[in-house]
Parts: structure tokens; sequence; C-alpha cells
């Protein structure tokens, strides 16, 4: 209702409505683009487009929608579009510019980025969207398309994958070649 | 990763569940890389955004005027005007089907003249109505006509491979994506990568590029403040290295030591140090290649 409320003004012309949107919104959306492309000027390109496109759009949104998944979906189309102008699968290898005060956590951050990096897409996205964005269940399945089981299965997975891959005896795995990269990596059908 | 034994779903009590993820070297395990993935989660969710790119985004929005919703008399006539071609669809499709696989025929005169009984209109004999004319004079579909319209040839085809030209059952259309690697690109469909180029030709992972400065040495090099007495080991383990002749090899492993005993020191865990030995030293760039066999190019670190 908040959300209705918020795009009603917008629709109105209240520009204030527009930017608190925005703001509002940016973080996570950008957040969700970097993890994905691994790369801050990609991600920062395809979040101002997301943004565009769903500026344009606004009026199409349906009242029942959550504003966030419908954000992250545009999101998610542009990025497969990026994908597939570039040919390229997402890396995730460029260090997250962590926090400013240098902690072991920004270890783990690179472990688990790392570790990530090895994930199959579907996983990766899945896992970022459920436990990075912080989205439901049935918000992930919505964003991608996908029934709320196979995003159940898909995080059961990736978690026991991450806990094989950060696992004391299996980090050598970090630096294997990631050639279990499935062809349907995002790219081929936009939203699936 | 493979004890099961406790799980969400199991009837242990909570008092052994604890005691058997003491006792179990699985569960320990999991329990260090749990601890991991949480604190890189929340590291990853709180990452710092870029200075300038809310204000970019909004600067750029202004321009653009939001679509509103349309009124509901232009959201219904689209939809009415769609379903109205659909049920047409449906019904030619229905009178096709009926007529036993031929177009429906507009009735004709004689048709007209059978079911009034022959007597207000008779058909002349030997004079064909116009309509019916033009149905029986009207010339077979090719087959062709419904093929997928060929963009370009493989380079097979084009080079003169009578076994990608001729096909061997008959099937005109068989050439078509004869070969997974040699693709035809076909109406419709992305064309596959040029192979022609080779893998080493096209890679950029095999080409060496310059070597960027490591972020992740720069990650942990503040860790905790290095006591003072192990600041000057590491003065005079980087100095001794320093003249020697293999400057840079030698520089790199007293770096690498002086880095894990900061580890040690900030009491890192041996995925770190693993962070600290092995992904620092070795920086690498995500690398695209064309890979034969795969549709589309892959990364190859």
């Amino acid at each position: 209702l908040r959300d209705e409320g918020l795009v009603g003004r917008i629709l109105r012309g209240d520009k204030a409505a527009g930017e608190r949107l925005v703001s509002e919104h940016y973080p996570r959306v950008y957040r969700w683009l970097r993890h994905l492309t691994g790369n801050v000027d990609i991600a920062q390109e395809l979040t101002q487009q997301t943004f565009v496109k769903a500026w344009q759009s606004l009026g199409g949104l349906r009242a029942e929608a959550s504003l966030s998944v419908w954000l992250h979906r545009i999101a998610y189309h542009q990025y497969t579009h990026w994908l597939r102008d570039r040919k390229v699968d997402s890396p995730l290898l460029e260090t997250s510019a962590v926090c400013a005060d240098r902690t072991i956590q920004t270890l783990d951050a690179i472990l688990l980025e790392r570790a990530l990096a090895q994930l199959s897409c579907d996983h990766r996205e899945t896992f970022l969207l459920y436990h990075v964005q912080g989205l439901s269940v049935p918000d992930v399945a919505g964003v991608l398309g996908v029934p709320d089981g196979t995003v159940k299965s898909r995080l059961f997975v990736a978690r026991q994958r991450l806990r094989d891959l950060l696992s004391e005896d299996r980090l050598e795995a970090l630096e294997e070649t990631t050639e279990n990269v499935p062809s349907s990596c995002g790219a081929e059908g936009g939203y699936r | 990763m493979k004890c099961n034994r406790v799980t969400q779903f199991s009837k242990t009590p909570k008092w052994a569940a604890a005691w058997h993820r003491q006792r179990c070297a699985e569960c320990r395990a999991a329990a260090r890389a749990d601890k991991i993935i949480e604190s890189g989660v929340a590291m990853l969710a709180n990452e710092p955004l870029p200075a300038e790119g809310l204000a970019s985004t909004l600067a750029a929005l202004p321009e653009l005027s939001p679509v509103g919703r349309p009124a509901p008399a232009a959201r219904w006539i689209p939809r009415l005007a769609a379903a109205g071609g659909a049920c047409a669809a449906v019904a030619v499709m229905a009178g096709y089907v009926l007529n036993g696989g031929t177009p429906p025929v507009r009735p004709s005169k004689q048709m007209h003249a059978a079911q009034d009984g022959g007597q207000d209109n008779p058909a002349k004999p030997g004079v064909a109505d116009p309509s019916e004319k033009n149905l029986s004079v009207r010339p077979p579909v090719p087959a062709k006509k419904f093929a997928p319209a060929v963009i370009a040839r493989s380079p097979a085809e084009t080079q003169g491979d009578e076994r990608a030209r001729v096909p061997r059952s008959g099937n005109t259309h068989r050439h078509v994506n004869k070969r997974p690697s040699e693709p035809t690109a076909v109406a419709g469909l992305p064309k596959a990568l040029d192979t022609a180029l080779g893998y080493e030709e096209k890679s950029p992972a095999l080409k060496p590029g310059p070597t960027e400065p490591n972020s992740l040495v720069r990650g942990h090099a503040d860790l905790r403040p290095t006591p003072e007495a192990v600041a000057d080991k590491h003065v005079t383990v980087l100095a001794s290295y320093g003249v020697d002749g293999d400057r840079q090899v030698k520089m790199a492993a007293a770096r690498r030591y002086v880095i894990r005993e900061q580890a040690a020191e900030a009491q890192a865990t041996p995925q770190h140090l693993y962070v600290i030995d092995r992904l620092s030293v070795t920086p690498r760039e995500p690398q695209v290649a064309s890979v034969p066999g795969r549709a589309k190019e892959s990364q190859v670190w």
C-alpha cells in the first residue's frame, strides 16, 4: 500500500516522491547488480538503466506487485541483456571495495565472493537474492521466474556447495577454473 | 559436508544436537564455513555505494516523465481486439478442420442451387463458377515456403564440402545446423560464434596483460597494528631480500611472509591465510574466450 501511494504520487507529478523512490531502492538494486556483474562501473550503469526503465513504465506497475520485486526484476532483465551483448558469464572476481575499516570480515567477503564465483549462475543468483538482498522465497521466485520449490532447492544446494568450498581442506577449489558455468547462464532467455 | 544427522527436520533433542555438533568433525567444519558465509554476507550487504551513482541516476530521471496508467477504455480496446482476433483465428481453424483439411470454400451458386432444389437458379453444366475456377487452378503451396529462411551458410557449405551440401536422406532441410561446431545461421536464431578464428586467437586470457595492483593485499594490510618488535623484524627481512639478485621474486616472498605474520597476529583462520597466501599473490582478471563446442563464450580464467 505504501508503494502504491508512492507510485501514485509520482504519476501525479510529485518529484520528491520520485527522488524518494530512487533513494530508497538504489542501494539494493546497485548491490544486486554489482554482485551479479562483479564490476562497479557496469553495475552503476545498469542501475541507472534500471531506474530509467522503471520510470518509463511506472504506469504499468500492477497495484498488488511489490515495488522492490518489480525493480529487481527489471534489474535482472537489464543484467541478462548485458550478458547477451557482452557474451560474458558473470565473473564476480573484482574484489569488493568493502568497508573502510579493513578487518577479518574483509577476508570473509573475499572468500565468499571467490566461493560464489564457483557456483552456477542459477545458484549464485538465488543465493544473492535471498541472503544478501534479503528477499523472501516467493519474491526470489518472482524475480527469477521459477517456482518456490526451485528456489528452496537452489538455496539448499548453494549452501551445501559453499560449505564444501569454504572448508579448510577444499580451499584449493577456489582457484579452479569455472568450467562448470552452465550454458543457460542468464544470457539465454531474459526472464526464465 | 555429508553429515545429515542433525537437520532442521530431525527430532533430536536440542542438547543431543548440540553435543553432536561439538563432536562431529564435519559439523564443526560446516559451522566454521557458516561463520564465514554469515560474515561475508554481512559485508556484501553493506558494501559502500559509489559516491556519484545516486546523484547521476537522479539527474537522469527528471528528463523523462513517468508514463501514466492509460485510461480504462484505452486499456480494454487492445484486449478486445486481441480477443476478437483470436476468436476469428479459432473459427477459421475449426472450419479448416471440419472441412477435412481443405480451406473453407465460399458457397457457390451450385451449392445454393442444390439447397434451393435447383429450381430458382439452375446451374449450367459446363460453365464453372468463377470462384471455383480460381480455387481449382490455384497452384500448390511449395514446401519450401515453410522451410526456415537460411540467411547464411556454414563454412563447410561455402568451402565446397559436399557432405554438408548434399542431404543424405533427401530431406532438403537437413543441411541446417548440420554441424554443431560450424552452424548455419537461421532466421530467428542467434548465429553462433565465428569459429573461423581459433580459440587461441580469440582468447584474451592467453594474451599477457598488464598486472594491476592487487587490492587483495591492501584488503588485509591493516588488520591490526603490528607490534614494534615484529615490525622491526619485517623491515630486516624486507631489506635482506631486497638487496639480492632476483629481486621481484624474493620481495614477493618476503611480503607474503610479512603479510602472513600480520594475519597470524590478527588471529586469522586457515581460510584467511589461504586468501593471503594464494589469492593475493596471483591476481587474475576474469577472462572470456570462445570454447569449441559451446554456443557462447565462456569464462576461462
